[in-house]
Parts: C-alpha cells; structure tokens; sequence
C-alpha cells in the first residue's frame, strides 16, 4: 500500500504564492480560507537573519491529532496515509482546528463571502460551488487533491510522476520545488531524496510523524 | 475537481494559448468546463514558461475574465472636469458613435500632423504591443509614442547596451552552465518579466546543482533573498562597484580574456588623443598594431599576428594606445577603496568578489556542446531594472557589459546570455531567420532587434547622429535613446518651446497602461494630460488614468479572450534562451468575449478601415511581415484579422502548420543549435568595450542642444565607460537621509494585479507587497516601529504615506516600496487603498534623466516621520 | 496582530473565542457549573438545587454547545470516539450524568432513589466537570492549555461555583447546611489560591507561546479584566468574606454578603475562562527575528 508524501526543496522555492493559489483554483476555495499557505518572514538571530519562505499545507501526519481529537470520526487517515475530513459527518466542533499544532485546518463558517464584495458571485464562484462543493459549518483543509490521485490511480497514471495524478499545488510550482510520491517505497523520487538530502519534518518535535519532508535552504 | 457531479458537465476541454499577466507570456493551457474557465496551468511541454509550472499572477488570470469590474460597454465623459480624482460621470455609448466620434478625431489627427498624435502602449499586456502594432503605427504615420513607466523606468540603458554588446533586449545567465553569477538590481528567476517562469525553474535548477549566487541589491528579498551571498547597495552605485571589479580582474589579478578581448572586441584599436579611432587612409577602418610585424593593419587584416594590447605607437605623426590600453589605466580610478566610499560595499568584499568571479570563469577551458567545442565561461554578471534605473544608465549597463567582456563570458556556455540574435529558423522553411552580421567599424550588427517573429528592425549599431527636426519626442537629438519621457514631462512646456514645437498634441490613443500611476509624479502626468483635449483609452478596468483624463473608454478583451500570431515569440526577451528549444505558441482564446468588449487590434483594424487607410496598413504589413510571397495581401483582398493570423503561421512553418494546426496543438518546437545559442564564436563581430560613438554623438548632441538653449550635462559623453554620482547621492540637505526606491513584487506587475482578488488576498498576508520596508535599526534610531503608518517626503516635496515593515534585509539607508500599489479608482474596487504609489515621489524631466539614453532616475531621497 | 503575522508570531486561537466561539466559552463554563452545583447539592440532598444543576447544565450548556456546533443535529455523532477523543468522552459523561441524574432526581421525589445510583451519577457528574480542562490541556499546540494543572485549576473552580450556588440555593429554605457548605468553599477557594499562580507561573517554563499568554493575560489590553475580574472579584473579594467569616463568625455576616460572593466567584470565574481561552497562543512555525520586535 502507498504511503503518500511530498518532499518541499527550500533552495528552489522562490515564494512566488503560485502553489497556494493553484490549491484555492483546484478547489474553489472562497475567499480568507487556505489550505496551503506561505509563510514569510525574516527569522533567525543576530548577523544570522535571512528570509524565509514556507510553503506550508497539511502535513497528513502519520500520528495525526486531529484524527483523535475528532469526536465523530469525521476526519480519518487512509491506509494509503491521506487524511481527509468527511464533510457530512463533521458536526463543526473545531476541535480538531484547536488540536492541530501546525494550523492547516479552517472552519467554514461564512458561505456568503463574495470575492468581489457586494456584486455577487462570479460564474467562476458558481461553476466551483457546483464543481466542488463545500460545506458551511465543517471543517476543511488540504487532502492531497486525493480526487486527482484516486481518478489518476484508476487509469493506471502515476501521482507524483504523472501530472493529472498530482496535486495541483506540486505541478504549479514554476522552480519545481514540490515533489510527491509513494514514502513506503524506497526508491521513489521523494524517498530517494530525502535520504540523499537529509530532508526533515517540520517542526519533528510535534511528535506526529508529517508525510511532508523539507530540503534545507 | 472533487465531488463533481458528472452528469451535469457537458464539456471538459483544455486549450493551449499564452499567459498575459506579464510581458513573459509564459505558455499555459487552461481547462474550460461548461463554457467556464476554471484552471490555468504552465504549458509541460514546451520550453517557453517553467515546463507545466506558472506564477501566482497566471493563475489569478482567471479572475481577470470573470471580473464585475470589467467594462462592458463604451463609455464616454460627461463630465466635461478632467484631473485626478475627478468623477467622469460615464455615460454608455454604443461602438458605432464611438468609432464614429474617434474615426472622425483620428483622421483629422493624422492628416493634420501625426507628431500630435500621441500613441500609449505598455509592456504589461502580451507583448504583441510592440509587435502587431508597428505597421498599424507606421501606417499612422509615425505618431508620438509612450510606453509608461515600463518604457522609462527599466530598459532606457539596458536595452541599447544589450542591443549593442548582445544584439538582445536584455541579459540572463546561462543557468544551465554558470557556477557563479552575480546580479546587480536584477530579479531574474525571482520576479516578473524576462522569461519570468522560465527563470524561475532554471535558476533553481542551478542553485539547487550548486551554482553561487551573489545579490547587490538594496533590498534582500524574492532573487536577493535567494542568493548564496546578498551584498547591500546604496541605489546608482552598481557601476562603480562594476568598474572596481573590472579594475582589480584587468589591473591586479591580470585574470583577463586576453583572446575573446582581441577578437570579439574594440580593445586592440588604436585610439588617438582626441579619443577617436585611428582609422586606414584608403578604406576608414579602424587599425590595429601588429606587435609582430610592428606595423598598423586594419582590425580584421587576416595577416595579423599578435595584436597589441599595451603600449603607446605613433602613426604619421599621431600618438595612440590601443583601446584596451584607456581602458585599463581608466580603470585605475576605481579603485576598491573609491567604489566602497560611495556604494558603502566594504572594499575587501568588492575584492573577494571580483577575484571569486574571475576565478569562477575558469578563463582558457573550453566545453563540448553538441560535438562543438567552445569557451566555457561559467561566471555571469547581469543587471536590470535596479542596476540600470538611474541617471548614470547608459555606463553603468556598460560597465556590466565590460566586466562580462574581460572575462570573456558574453554568449558562452556558462557566461552572459542575450536572448540570441542568431536563428537559422524553423527547420523545413528557414524563417523566421534572425542574422547579424559585421557592421561599421566591426561591430555587431543584427536584423531583429526587439522581435523575433514579427518585424526586421535594426539593433542600436550602427548608431544614429543627433539632428535637430523639431521632434516632440526628441528622438532626433536624443539618437541612443529608446522611449521618450517628454511626452509627460514636468518640462515638457519648457523643451517643446525651445524647439518649436507648438500647439501640442491634440489627441492620445492609450492603450493598457495606466499612465498616471506607473512612470513620476501623478500632478506632474496630470498637468500634461490636461492639455491633450481628446484622450481615447481600451481597457479592462475604468482605471485612475481612465477616470481622470479619458473622453472615451473602450472596453478591451483580456487575453484569455484573444488570438494572435505574433505573441508566440513573447518578444525579444522572453523566447527561450541558452540551449533550451525554440518555441512558438499561438495565443487563442479560452472565451468569447462577452458584453461588447472587443479586441483593440481590431478595434484599430476598422479604424483605418474608416479613416481610409486600410490599403495602406495591408501594404504596410506586406512590407513588414515575412509574409511568404503567396500570401501576401493582394490590393483587392480583404482579409480578416484572423486570415492574416492564418498567412502568417502558414509563412513561418509552411502550410501544414496552418492557424486550425496551431489552434489543435497551440505550439511547436524545434532544437536549438549550438550556433544559435552559442552565437558569438560562431561570427565574426566585434562588440565596444570602449565608447568610441560617444565623442561624436556627444559633441553633436552638445551642439544642438546648446543652440536651443537646452541645458544638459554632457560629461557622460566619454567613451571611457564611467561611473558618475546622479542627483540622489548629491543631495546637501542631511535630513533627506534615506534612498527610497521601488522593486518589483513576483505578485504584481505593473499597477493592474491588485484587481484580482487572489492576488489581494495573498498580498495582504505577504509582509512586503503593501507595505514600505525599513531598516529595524534605522527605524528604532528614529523612533519608528513595526506597523507604523508613516509619511514619506522626496527632497522636491513629494510625498506618501503607508505602513511600515521592519527588516534587516535591507540596506539601512534604504527605504523599500513594492510594486504600483496605492489606487484610487472607483472602477477598481478590491485593488482601491491598498498599498503605496511609490512613483508620487519620482520628479520626470530631463534633470533626472540619464543624458544618453534617457532612463528615468527611480530613486529618490527622503526624509520619514511617523503620522497618525 | 496583522494578517501577514500569522504563525510568524504567536498566534492567538480564535474558534474557541471569536464570532460563535464565545458561545463555547459559556457552554463549557454552564456544563461545569451545572454538574458541579448537582454534585455538590447532591451530598446535602438539596433536591432543588440538584434541579436547578442540571438545568445550567443541560439547557444552558448544552444549549450553547448545541448553538456552537457548525452543524448542530449532527452533535449525536460527537459520542463515536471515545477512545481518543475528549469530546466525544465529555458528551459521553454529559449525556450519562444528565439521564442519570434526570432518573436520580425524578426517583428522589417520591424518595426511591438509591445510595448506588448516587454514587454513579456522582461520578459522572464529577467527570463532566473535569474533562473540559483535560480537552483543552490536550491541545499540545497550547503551551498555554497543555499544563497538567489547566484541569485541576477548573474542576477546583467549577467545584467552587457550584458550593457557591448550592449556598445560595439552600439558603432559600433555611440555612441548614450552609455552615458545611462554606468550609467546602473555603478549601476550595484555598485550593484555587495556590493552584492558579502555580498554573501561571508554570506556563510561562517551556516554549515562548506559554510565556506571551501570560504576559498578555497579566499585562496585555485587557489587563482590566484579569486584575478587576479574576484578582479582585475572583480571588481577592472572596478571601475577604472567608476571613469574615472566620473573624465575625458565621452567623453574624450578612445574607446578602453570601450572595455577592457567588456573583464574584462567577465573574472570576467567568473571566478566567475567558482569559484563558482569548490567549491561549500557538508557537509561531516560522519564528520572526527578534530584531524586529517592537519590544527590543
């Protein structure tokens, strides 16, 4: 069985938002809500500041909080290590969105937001609310466009090598900073570099095991 | 798409066009559903863009298209207060009465004198701007011409030094190759623009492989932020750090090319003591000294031996040195010392670069690309719209040539890319085939100088003496320059009556840019907009320049709504460079446009249709486009836009690839050889290290301008490249004691991105875009803190407000402004207060512009206070 | 905080405060109330006061939590995991103590309620007032929650709130047990004394997250609240009617003395909870440099 992962490289990526807008065109997100961000700043101590740039999403930990945290078993991980949150089991408790130590889970609680304020929904608003439907009063958040991987699985495409079988956010990025694939198998391009680029977990201490990896600046 | 329900959906189809978003024009395919676009991604599989990736701003195109805000109709002015702020009061007309009334206005125009027509394009919209609008204007008879600050700001110097040293608009590292590469104000791979995606991918690509990035840049943020080595810069100062680099690689480390220095360049030629060349009595070429005969030879006598670099020789009578020789006791000005006084770039760093560098070019090896061998190069030093943007453009893109030149890394692997002026074209037919060739005194010389598939047009070599017609833009006086700030000068009363130019211009055709946000001082713009009685823009948005100054406001499609044959090259600086393939895309649309919005080149086409030209600009585009000779425009045909679209693929590819092919697979490639990428071994051109042409335009442009009373600071008019102080760093006054500049966003271009919602949001949860970085320890000394609003005052008195963001990525006399934020447009409501408009601050007349080739000086002193 | 600082510096959480989350706030604090004023009354059999428990507890917290929910008829779904998750434990507990406590009541009225189903329900009562604290300490992301004393400190005060209200229950229809009432009271409040600085202080070892919670708590905005609320009314004012009654003795206070020191043990309460929730921030993932603070 799969275990889905994304590898993030540092050194490529050049912050230019192109992955958090590809993941709210896939999705149709509304407005104010991510499910992939960057964060900027400058970090660091002293003559050491530099600028820094994370892509961050939900990292589909393999020891997830949220998945323990939910009280109706709304939000689960799949064999293949995805963990998604049925909408229609969610009762909107948000204790999974306290739960989360990396914060990549947001509560829909206002369908009526409108992109351009005050003049209605656009054709693109309405064609996503049919496309992709949201549900006011759950949780949402990233799930590895498991849609494009599952239909990609099905015609016997390869995600993370084939791009309609990738996430959206892994195809956008212009540097090619955004790498996934299968981490159970070892010869995989993320397992590969992982090992040969010491990736690491965010924030490891979290004790969550993440299925995401980044490659050092 | 998720939960999609399947039956619903009765269409599902991808279309391959072009991105608009910035002058790259990255290749893109965009899904549409239903008859709705809903998603954009980069072109896979083609060089031209990232290879499937896109920036933020191509995917937010879509809210572009499906925008409220944009126009539907025309619109026409009833309120007869024109100037900033003022409320136009729109009243809708219908297309007829507003070709009627601009037909009527334009014919009288043209016929009158064209010279007061004023034509605006920008180089934000697909850069056919400058391509499929030429004929159109040269039908026109040559109108007065405006690019906005895209025009001003960024390319004055750039581009000529590019055209001369690269036959290219601009430079780039050869990413593939090069191990060391330094930037001066550039962004590539980091920002907008010149192959902005394709950048992207490739300078990741090489840093992730290892290559050194070293950033002089006022301000570390997007490329700068990136680099192995950020250097902070006070702003104007890059040549002469330039010039101390050369100084210690020519002078102390004696690390030059000495080889690609002798044959590729003017450093051998014997130059007098007026500074002129010494040139053969029976043909006017330039000589040379032989060491090895110990005579003179004209520079490419094939018996030539040794050329001498050094030394002093006379020739009846004349004293000389080589060129190379001027050059390098020049050089000796620059010292480290000198160069860290004013750039405040400590000198041992200016050292240790300059030596990192020219170790890093590994002068003497060589590489095998396609079973050629050629000098490999890999140090690249490039500038752009940072390095070159101020009043000592021209040698300051100069000394960036030179410091490239004594390395030998122009055009090489590794090296200093154009995007090549070399194509044998496409395979099966040869075209668009793109040449240079040996022009006066060696130079190069190329045919396609700012288009590739489009136009011939000549590059800046052989240059142009100055002469006096009387020509509002100045372009006669002014032969090295490129785009015109006297159009909207704050002494455009003052120049045009010193030449007799009287009476104004009397109508503006402006097309895209937002001309009162983008280039200086919006009073300044204003006070000349008003004079202009009847203004005609086509745009997406009722924008700041449309609610100010337009009598009548056309309602343009956006790309994602438009077809064209010439965005395929995405002009000169955007088609594939180094040994990536040739491409050429279509640009088609995704939707028909709705409401009445129709596409301004055909909007132009009835135009001329209705002012009587329409013969003439069929004739004109016979003239000017590689049309093969059955399908050139016959007199009586009366094509269509789309059938001229149709001519030209089937012209440039042969039949088979006609407009139905290019609509099925959108693009086509073809490899790149190694002659064409790696151009300059291949010919048999010479580039200038020393500015030979300068003495005599200067003294020309002397002339002139003294008899018209114009005054103008002709020390720059050397031919030995230079580094001189620009207003900026002369100022007395202490409390103007910060540099203010303005940098490009990678999630903006131009002043049109705001608009887009996604582009907002991201925007207001990125620290920089709408925001004004400081220094955290400049701050603290003047009692600033994070998130305070803060007012900003020039030294003329101009002045902004916004809010503050502390860094210390940031040089700490410098004060940074995002982008061309800070709108006030009703009809751009979700772009409307946010963020600053740094231009306010920028004065534009010919006291702050480079006296060669007219860059506008963007940067500015200030003084900061806190405001509540 | 501006929308660019987001997880650059700390970041306070907002579902559980914000918009419809201050309906959380009160649920959590009715629920425990409402138990504990039922468990309390139910040592001194005061059937009235169990009544008006269960009540807080039920319609009022239940009320709100019912309101709270994104999708509120969907709240019979949050008993599915009890093996790991606090929640769907405390509905669990909730609905247990308020069917049993329901049955323990209805049987009291005719006397027919027995040792056995007290105990039980007492049980579950107690443990409807203590796995709140354990679902907000839970939250490892909040160093300022995840303290072992985040429960204690609000079982002592839910505890205490509901001694409080038994007080003033009982004293409706004489003051019989009032006397033992207000001992429970004393150690309670004695209890909370010590925990509530320890709790503080301990938040601010660890990571930085804990220390800014306290700091704004103590000294931020709303500083107002946490020395007027929790200091004076919560803690201060409190202290005083116990050593009143120590002093001038039981019966020679004043009714009306009893009935303010519910109010202040309530808005103490109340406004400790608040605080707690309104600054509980997580670490930044990407730390901004201290450079740029505006405190240096």
């Amino acid at each position: 069985m799969a275990r889905w992962g994304m590898v993030i490289d540092l050194q490529k990526c050049v912050g230019c938002y192109a992955c958090v807008l590809a993941c709210k065109q896939e999705h149709f997100l509304p407005p104010g809500i991510f499910w992939g961000r960057l964060v900027v700043t400058e970090t660091g101590r002293h003559a050491a500041v530099t600028k820094a740039a994370y892509p961050v999403l939900c990292n589909h930990c393999e020891d997830a909080i949220c998945v323990k945290a939910c009280p109706t078993g709304a939000t689960v991980r799949r064999d293949d290590g995805i963990v998604t949150i049925n909408y229609d089991e969610c009762a909107g408790c948000r204790y999974c969105v306290m739960a989360c130590p990396y914060q990549q889970r947001t509560y829909y609680a206002d369908d009526k937001k409108e992109y351009f304020p005050g003049q209605g929904l656009t054709e693109l608003e309405l064609i996503g609310r049919e496309l992709y439907p949201l549900q006011k009063g759950s949780v949402l958040k990233c799930n590895f466009c498991l849609e494009r991987i599952d239909r990609g699985l099905e015609k016997g495409l390869k995600p993370g090598i084939d791009r309609e079988a990738s996430p959206a956010c892994v195809i956008a990025c212009p540097a090619k900073a955004r790498y996934f694939g299968d981490l159970s198998d070892q010869e995989s391009e993320v397992s590969c570099l992982i090992r040969e680029k010491k990736a690491l977990q965010f924030h490891a201490e979290f004790g969550t095991n993440p299925s995401v990896y980044y490659i050092a600046r | 798409m998720g939960a999609v329900q399947q039956k619903r959906i009765h269409e599902d189809i991808w279309i391959d066009t072009l991105c608009g978003r910035c002058y790259a024009s990255c290749g893109i395919r965009v899904r549409r559903i239903n008859g709705v676009a809903v998603k954009i991604e980069g072109q896979p599989n083609s060089p031209h863009g990232s290879r499937g990736g896109t920036c933020a701003k191509g995917l937010a195109g879509l809210q572009v298209l499906y925008d409220p805000n944009r126009l539907k109709v025309p619109l026409k002015r009833t309120n007869p207060e024109k100037g900033l702020f003022v409320d136009p009061q729109w009243k809708e007309i219908s297309w007829d009465e507003a070709l009627d009334e601009i037909a009527q206005k334009l014919k009288k125009v043209v016929e009158k004198d064209p010279r007061r027509l004023l034509w605006q394009g920008t180089t934000v919209r697909p850069c056919y701007s400058m391509g499929n609008m030429v004929p159109i204007l040269e039908t026109l008879g040559d109108p007065l011409r405006y690019q906005g600050g895209g025009g001003l700001h960024c390319g004055q110097g750039a581009h000529k030094i590019a055209g001369l040293i690269h036959g290219s608009w601009s430079v780039v590292p050869d990413f593939r190759y090069c191990n060391y590469a330094i930037y001066f104000g550039a962004n590539k791979g980091g920002g907008s623009g010149h192959s902005a995606a394709t950048c992207i991918r490739l300078a990741a690509e090489a840093r992730a492989r290892g290559m050194k990035l070293v950033a002089f840049d006022p301000l570390r943020n997007f490329a700068s932020s990136k680099a192995s080595e950020w250097i902070p810069i006070v702003p104007g100062t890059d040549g002469a750090v330039m010039l101390a680099m050369s100084n210690i690689i020519v002078n102390e480390l004696k690390m030059y090319d000495e080889k690609y220095l002798e044959l590729k360049t003017n450093a051998p030629y014997l130059v007098g003591d007026d500074g002129r060349y010494l040139r053969d009595e029976k043909s006017g070429e330039p000589l040379v000294w032989d060491s090895m005969t110990g005579t003179a030879k004209v520079y490419d006598d094939p018996s030539i031996g040794d050329f001498a670099m050094q030394g002093e020789f006379e020739i009846d009578g004349k004293r000389c040195h080589p060129a190379f020789e001027m050059v390098r006791e020049h050089l000796k000005k620059y010292t480290p010392e000198m160069a860290s006084r004013v750039s405040s770039v400590p000198a041992s760093t200016i050292r240790r670069i300059a030596t990192e560098f020219a170790e890093a070019a590994s002068i003497g090896s060589t590489i095998v690309v396609d079973g050629h061998e050629l000098p490999f190069r890999p140090a690249s030093a490039v500038l752009f719209r940072g390095g070159e943007g101020h009043e000592n453009s021209y040698h300051t893109c100069a000394a960036l040539a030179l410091l490239n030149q004594v390395v030998g890394s122009a055009d090489v692997p590794g090296g200093t890319l154009g995007w090549t002026p070399v194509s044998f074209g496409f395979p099966e037919t040869g075209k668009p085939a793109m040449h240079v060739w040996k022009s006066k005194d060696g130079m190069l010389a190329v045919d396609r100088f700012g288009s590739t598939f489009g136009l011939k047009r000549p590059g800046p070599w052989p240059s142009r003496a100055p002469e006096f017609h009387g020509d509002p833009s100045f372009h006669d006086i002014f032969s090295l320059m490129l785009h015109s700030p006297f159009v909207a000068s704050g002494d455009q009363a003052e120049m045009w009556q010193k030449i007799g130019f009287q009476g104004g211009i009397e109508m503006m055709i402006a097309w895209g840019a937002n001309t009162i946000m983008s280039v200086a001082n919006r009073e300044v713009v204003a006070e000349t907009l008003m004079k202009i009685p009847f203004i005609v823009v086509s745009e997406l948005y009722s924008t700041e320049l449309a609610e100010g100054f337009a009598d009548i406001l056309l309602p343009d499609t956006c790309y994602l709504e438009e077809y064209d044959w010439l965005q395929g090259s995405g002009m000169a600086f955007n088609y594939p460079f180094g040994k990536d393939d040739w491409s050429y895309h279509i640009l088609q649309p995704v939707v028909e446009p709705q409401y009445q919005r129709r596409n301004f080149h055909d909007v132009m086409w009835e135009l001329m249709d209705r002012i009587g030209r329409r013969d003439q600009l069929m004739e004109t585009f016979n003239k000017m486009y590689d049309f093969a000779e059955e399908y050139k425009i016959k007199p009586d045909e009366r094509i269509t836009r789309s059938d001229l679209c149709n001519r030209m693929v089937k012209s440039i590819f042969g039949p088979e690839h006609d407009w139905n092919w290019f609509k099925e697979h959108g693009f086509i490639t073809w490899p790149k050889k190694v002659e064409e990428a790696y151009w300059r071994w291949f010919t048999d051109c010479r580039v200038p290290i020393y500015l030979e042409h300068l003495i005599d335009i200067g003294k020309k442009t002397e002339e002139i301008t003294a008899k018209l009373g114009i005054d103008i600071d002709t020390s720059q008019y050397t031919p030995l490249i230079s580094w001189t102080p620009c207003t900026i760093h002369r100022v007395d006054d202490e409390a103007y004691d910060l540099y203010c500049f303005s940098y490009r966003d990678i999630l903006h271009t131009g002043s049109h991105t705001m608009e887009q919602p996604w582009l907002d949001e991201v925007s207001s949860i990125n620290p920089f875009t709408y925001n004004i970085a400081m220094h955290a320890a400049t701050a603290k000394e003047k009692n600033l803190r994070d998130g305070d609003t803060v007012e900003l005052e020039s030294v003329t008195g101009r002045k902004v407000t916004g809010t503050l963001k502390l860094l210390t990525g940031i040089h700490p006399k410098a004060v940074g402004i995002a982008a061309c934020s800070g709108h006030w447009a009703k009809g751009m409501p979700i772009a409307r207060g946010k963020g600053t408009n740094f231009d306010i601050l920028l004065e534009i007349d010919l006291k702050h512009c480079d006296p060669i080739c007219l860059n506008l000086e963007t940067a500015v002193r200030i003084k900061i206070r806190k405001t509540d | 905080m501006k929308p660019y600082e987001w997880m650059v510096r700390h970041t306070p959480q907002t579902e559980w405060i914000q918009g419809r989350g201050i309906l959380f706030w009160i649920a959590f604090f009715c629920i425990e109330l409402g138990a504990a004023t039922f468990l309390i009354a139910s040592l001194f059999h005061n059937l009235l006061a169990e009544f008006i428990g269960w009540l807080i507890c039920a319609l009022l917290g239940g009320g709100f939590h019912f309101i709270y929910l994104g999708h509120p008829f969907r709240f019979y779904r949050m008993l599915l995991k009890p093996q790991t998750s606090w929640i769907s434990r405390g509905l669990l507990f909730v609905s247990g103590f308020l069917l049993l406590s329901a049955i323990h009541m209805v049987l009291s009225l005719s006397g027919m309620s027995f040792l056995g189903l007290l105990i039980v329900t007492d049980i579950l009562a107690f443990l409807t007032i203590i796995y709140g604290g354990f679902a907000m300490s839970y939250v490892n992301g909040i160093p300022l929650w995840n303290s072992a004393l985040l429960p204690v400190l609000y079982t002592v005060a839910g505890l205490w709130g509901g001694a409080e209200l038994s007080i003033i229950i009982q004293l409706q229809d004489g003051s019989e047990h009032v006397a033992s009432l207000e001992q429970i009271v004393r150690v309670l409040l004695i209890i909370f004394v010590v925990i509530f600085p320890t709790y503080l202080v301990s938040a601010r070892y660890g990571t930085s997250a804990g220390r800014v919670s306290v700091a704004e708590i103590v000294k931020g905005r709303l500083w107002p609240l946490f020395w007027a609320g929790v200091i004076l009314f919560g803690t201060a004012l409190p202290i005083g009617v116990v050593v009143a009654s120590l002093v001038i003795g039981f019966d020679g206070i004043p009714i009306a003395l009893f009935y303010f020191s519910v109010a202040f043990e309530l808005i103490g309460d109340l406004t400790l909870r608040y605080l707690i929730l309104k600054y509980g921030f997580y670490n930044p993932l990407v730390p901004a440099a201290d450079s740029l603070s505006n405190e240096q």
